[in-house]
């Protein structure tokens, strides 16, 4: 069985359920759809196709366990998701961005009968892991300014603000 | 989309705090950065703002304190760490020191840091969740003995390497989470509450049984010491999935302890009664376990082939067998050659010796794998070979 998703560019994807159940937001719109296409209005077609390729690769996967933050943290990523996320750093921000959009893992909060809202953090925490993860390792090891360069961010302290912030973690540099 | 409206506001607030998040270390971590996360303060307002107000960012506080430690900018670190972290988030310590306190004028200094760590009075440890303390070089000084009197409700996983603590003293009073507990040349007083630990593993520190009495909950428990490890009382361990023995051990100790669905069992072998020990331990469930590997030293006796068939034939259902001890690992590729029709569940047995494993598979497969794998291994380790097969 499959399902017709049109994307904010007038993309339309017909995908195997099984594939599109990965994403919550998905599902939760199924049900009222009925036979009709479901439309992302914020997510292009070629984020969308990037997202597709992931659930389908992981279609099989169970869901992982409910994260309450006590669970030690780990910055390995797959070979697979490695090679997956090796984007452009825009198609980067776009797939974390698209992920926590879609609430990605969508069985979750169903079948840990958590409440929502601790569910919702738990579905970013995996939907935009690997991005997450990736943009983290970007940063590792940097100093602010190349961690600005990187990102194309605008330096906006003030120059007093910017003093005093450095005045307070001036140890951090140095180390 | 713009990047940098993308990185400096427009990437939700929750989203960085995951990016962040996967910036704090873990306990696991060897070398972690400490003015990682600070450097995150200097990037924009927006990410100071969003890390500043994420509480969990500054909850792990992981110090190493060096030959000539720097005690003024530990202490300024965990002082940040612990006020940025707010007076409710759980927090993860890790404390490491290499070489200190042979020098008196540093014991001042270590203790406020360690006051600090704990508070004044218990408040900061109340919130401990993870602590790993490390000490490379032991001190008979009583550096540690106050710093864990204090009660640590949330304390979850404890590892402390190198640690003395005065036996008279009150140790960890109230431990009602511990799950996990990793004990390495340390001599400590009694853990009075070991009813959440699910987690043991203990090297060349202290008692086996003292623990073991208490921890009726354990699923995994790991005892490596060169003295014996020796039960003196019945210990039923009803929820024990894996044990590994690796220390002598007398036949009476594994008569006295039970665990009817453990799954995974490694031990040491060093002489071939030890086998029949196994062999004859009620309490062991031989024919459920699926894991089995045979521990043993170089300078142990050889094992005798007719003693290690009988316990291949009490463990059929088998999917994977090892032994780090190459002659070992020969004797049991020849045992099972002979044994055709033990372990043949499809896909068969997974075996292993030190780096090199296989899985045997079934039927002439199998025949061909085990050659193949008596080749390697006999190639490999010849030097380490003193049996003629």
């Amino acid at each position: 069985m499959s399902i017709t998703i049109v994307t904010s560019d007038n993309e339309q994807f017909c995908v195997e359920k099984l594939v599109a159940q990965r994403i919550a937001l998905i599902e939760d719109m199924v049900e009222n759809a009925g036979d009709r296409p479901i439309p992302l209005p914020n997510v292009t077609a070629s984020v969308l196709r990037k997202i597709l390729e992931y659930c389908e690769h992981h279609k099989n996967d169970p869901l992982p366990p409910y994260d309450d933050g006590s669970r030690s943290r780990t910055t390995h990523i797959s070979e697979w998701d490695q090679k997956f996320i090796t984007v452009d750093q825009e198609m980067l921000f776009e797939i974390i961005l698209a992920a926590n959009y879609l609430e990605m893992k969508p069985l979750l909060y169903v079948r840990l009968n958590v409440p929502r809202v601790q569910c919702l953090t738990a579905c970013n925490a995996v939907a935009g892991d690997i991005g997450c993860k990736t943009v983290a390792n970007m940063i590792k090891g940097k100093s602010p300014e190349e961690i600005r360069k990187l990102f194309n961010i605008v330096n906006n302290f003030t120059p007093e603000e910017e003093a005093q912030i450095r005045k307070e973690a001036e140890w951090a540099e140095d180390r | 989309m713009e990047h940098a409206s993308t990185a400096n506001g427009k990437l939700p607030r929750e989203l960085l705090e995951l990016i962040f998040k996967n910036l704090c270390p873990t306990i696991e971590d060897r070398d972690s950065d400490p003015g990682q996360l600070d450097r995150l303060l200097l990037v924009c307002r927006f990410w100071t703002m969003v890390a500043l107000d994420y509480r969990h960012l500054w909850s792990s506080i992981f110090i190493i304190l060096k030959r000539e430690p720097d005690y003024a900018f530990w202490t300024s670190y965990a002082r940040t760490r612990l006020q940025r972290a707010g007076p409710t988030e759980p927090l993860q310590i890790k404390l490491i020191t290499r070489g200190l306190y042979n020098q008196t004028d540093q014991d001042e200094e270590m203790k406020i840091l360690l006051s600090i760590l704990t508070g004044s009075t218990g408040e900061v440890a109340q919130r401990w969740r993870q602590l790993v303390c490390v000490s490379t070089k032991p001190t008979t000084k009583r550096i540690y003995d106050h710093f864990f009197s204090f009660p640590t409700p949330k304390l979850e996983i404890l590892i402390i390497n190198g640690v003395s603590i005065l036996q008279t003293y009150q140790f960890l009073p109230d431990t009602p989470s511990l799950s996990e507990l990793r004990l390495a040349w340390c001599n400590i007083p009694h853990i009075k509450d070991l009813s959440s630990l699910i987690c043991l593993d203990i090297t060349m520190s202290g008692n086996a049984a003292n623990l073991l009495e208490q921890a009726t909950r354990l699923e995994r428990y790991k005892y490596t010491h060169l003295r014996d490890w020796e039960l003196t009382r019945t210990i039923h361990l009803p929820r024990l999935l894996h044990l590994e023995i690796m220390a002598p051990f007398f036949s009476g100790s594994l008569n006295r302890l039970t665990a009817p669905n453990l799954v995974g069992l490694r031990i040491h072998l060093p002489r071939s009664d030890h086998i029949s020990w196994v062999f004859n331990a009620p309490g062991i469930p031989l024919r459920t376990l699926r894991e089995l590997d045979l521990y043993s030293c170089l300078m142990d006796e050889q094992l005798d082939k007719g003693e290690l068939r009988k316990l291949l034939l009490a463990t059929p259902n088998l999917k994977k067998l090892s032994s780090g001890q190459p002659n070992i690992a020969v004797l049991l590729l020849c045992l099972l050659l002979d044994m055709d029709n033990l372990h043949q569940a499809a896909p068969g047995l997974l075996f292993g010796c030190l780096n090199d494993t296989a899985l045997l598979g079934v039927g002439e497969e199998r025949q061909k794998t085990i050659m193949r794998l008596l080749e390697i291994i006999k190639e490999k380790y010849k030097h380490l070979l003193y049996i003629s097969v």
